[in-house]
């Protein structure tokens, strides 16, 4: 692995986007290797403290891979994380980090190529952002 | 393990059996089945599993209310901190509050890429990036968004304290470099996070050409005064906390406070009052704002209780105990303000205003914020 790669964490919801990951294997669909994907039972589960974790190991951005609104098999999983990623976003707005680098995706579809794309696209948006230690130096 | 050199160094052995840590400790008051006097004991007589793997562990609060009566003058807050660095070493953890936003917060200021950003100011205030007075912000921008819900503007403190520099004619260095002091790193027993976020911090300060350190939360205070030369040696620079600058300035006749009308009453941080012996200069601040009714509580100065968490670890409904019968004992004195000079106190005891079952007629305000609202001409 190349020093300038990004690292990227997913934590997908295993009700759609985490079947949509297991689809794109499935369908042979090719998709940036720089992510790791965390499976979580759904989004609700997910604080602040695990994403600000994620950055403090270092990770350059964090995608959060959840269900359609509404369509929550826990009915406000998504909803609470919805806030937990705007809080969270503040707090690393105020720390030096581009809130940018945190984005919560809603999934409708399980289908491989679906997840396959909507993750090339925030993968190649922080390859475009860089790294976040780079910023020291510069 | 160290247990002998913990007995050693915070003379548990000189423990006297008598119970009157027991019988001070907020804790033990309604969980009975806390007791820093078995605690002792149970260290004293091998017993390490007992202390070591409990869960009691996390309880204490560190406030200091059973040291500070100790007839053996056992340091039974050194006592737990020890003891938690040996139960961290075996894998035992406190539960962290806030599903450990603020813990995770503060580990990440010990990335090299963090920067605190200075967002907050607003426009009209004079600040400078080098200069002889700092101003030491500490948690203040974080706690105001992540206690937004229960309506606290910790940022309020900061920008208070802002208005006060200026007044005085000061323009305080505030930077980005700064972290959080690691306090709450330092009681819970995770050494290297406070070591490492202490030496940032000691190595901004003195980049930034400063010769006094100004604070508003007296737990950056105490640590930076009596925590880090322990460690670091003794520091280049001055600490003060800024109410009690305020308070010479008052003494020398520079200013006078604006007229006002108010029932107050005054909640001692533990940081402050049986860390730091400050009791004075804060209540002298608010009993010369003219037009303000002082009413001391009936536990105050040294018997002050603890506003009922610290170290953001183990909130329970002990806890929530606490703050409640804290709060009724300020409203007893008829008071419609409870002033306190910490902004973890105005957190928690904001917290349990949220109580259902009482409807209070009280507001916690931070003695920064009151002194800024209320200065007047020179």
């Amino acid at each position: 692995m190349n020093k300038k790669d990004p690292e990227i964490i997913i934590f997908a919801c295993e009700w759609t986007p985490y079947i949509g990951a297991d689809n794109a294997g499935v369908e042979m669909q090719q998709y940036s290797p720089f992510v790791r994907i965390i499976r979580v039972i759904c989004t609700g589960q997910i604080t602040p403290s695990n994403i600000l974790t994620a950055f403090k190991n270092g990770a350059d951005g964090v995608m959060i891979a959840g269900c359609e609104e509404g369509d929550c098999h826990y009915i406000v999983g998504n909803e609470k994380c919805i806030k937990v990623v705007e809080e969270t976003k503040q707090l690393l707005k105020f720390s030096g980090i581009e809130p940018e680098r945190l984005e919560i995706k809603l999934f409708t579809e399980v289908d491989g190529s679906t997840f396959a794309s909507i993750v090339n696209k925030f993968v190649m948006k922080i390859r475009k952002m860089g790294k976040v230690q780079t910023e020291v130096s510069s | 393990m160290n247990i002998e050199k913990i007995i050693d160094d915070t003379k548990a052995y000189f423990c006297i059996e008598c119970g009157i840590c027991t019988g001070s400790c907020p804790i033990s008051r309604i969980d009975s089945n806390f007791s820093p006097r078995l605690m002792v004991e149970n260290l004293l007589l091998g017993e390490e599993d007992d202390v070591i793997r409990s869960k009691k562990l996390w309880s204490c609060l560190t406030c200091k209310a059973c040291s500070s009566r100790c007839p053996a003058s056992v340091d039974f807050n050194q006592f737990i901190m020890r003891s938690r660095i040996e139960a961290k070493l075996l894998g035992e953890n406190g539960t962290c509050t806030h599903a450990g936003t603020l813990k995770a917060m503060m580990e990440l200021q010990t990335t090299e890429f963090f920067r605190k950003s200075k967002e907050w100011i607003p426009e009209n205030f004079k600040v400078t990036d080098r200069g002889k007075f700092y101003y030491f912000v500490g948690c203040l921008p974080f706690f105001n968004i992540i206690f937004k819900d229960i309506n606290v503007k910790s940022i309020d403190i900061a920008v208070s304290a802002l208005k006060i520099f200026n007044f005085f004619g000061i323009e305080p260095v505030i930077s980005e470099n700064e972290r959080c002091c690691g306090h709450d790193h330092y009681w819970i027993g995770e050494f290297d996070v406070f070591k490492t976020l202490a030496e940032y911090n000691l190595k901004t300060i003195n980049n930034s050409g400063a010769e006094v350190v100004f604070f508003t939360c007296p737990e950056g205070y105490n640590m930076f005064k009596e925590v880090y030369p322990l460690y670091f040696g003794k520091l280049d620079f001055e600490c003060v906390y800024l109410p009690n600058f305020v308070n010479e300035k008052l003494r020398d006749g520079d200013f006078s406070f604006l007229e006002t009308e108010d029932k107050v009453t005054y909640q001692d941080p533990c940081r402050l009052g049986r860390f730091m012996g400050i009791y004075e200069e804060p209540r002298n601040l608010i009993q010369n704002i003219p037009g303000i009714v002082f009413k001391d509580m009936p536990r105050n100065r040294a018997n002050s209780l603890c506003c009922g968490s610290s170290n953001w670890i183990n909130c329970t409904s002990v806890n929530k105990l606490i703050q409640v019968e804290r709060l009724k004992e300020a409203e007893n004195t008829g008071a419609e303000t409870l002033i306190t000079g910490c902004p973890k106190c105005e957190i928690h005891l904001n917290c349990a205003l949220f109580d259902r079952d009482n409807n209070y007629n009280i507001r916690i305000k931070d003695i920064t914020t009151l002194i800024a609202e209320k200065l007047g001409g020179k």
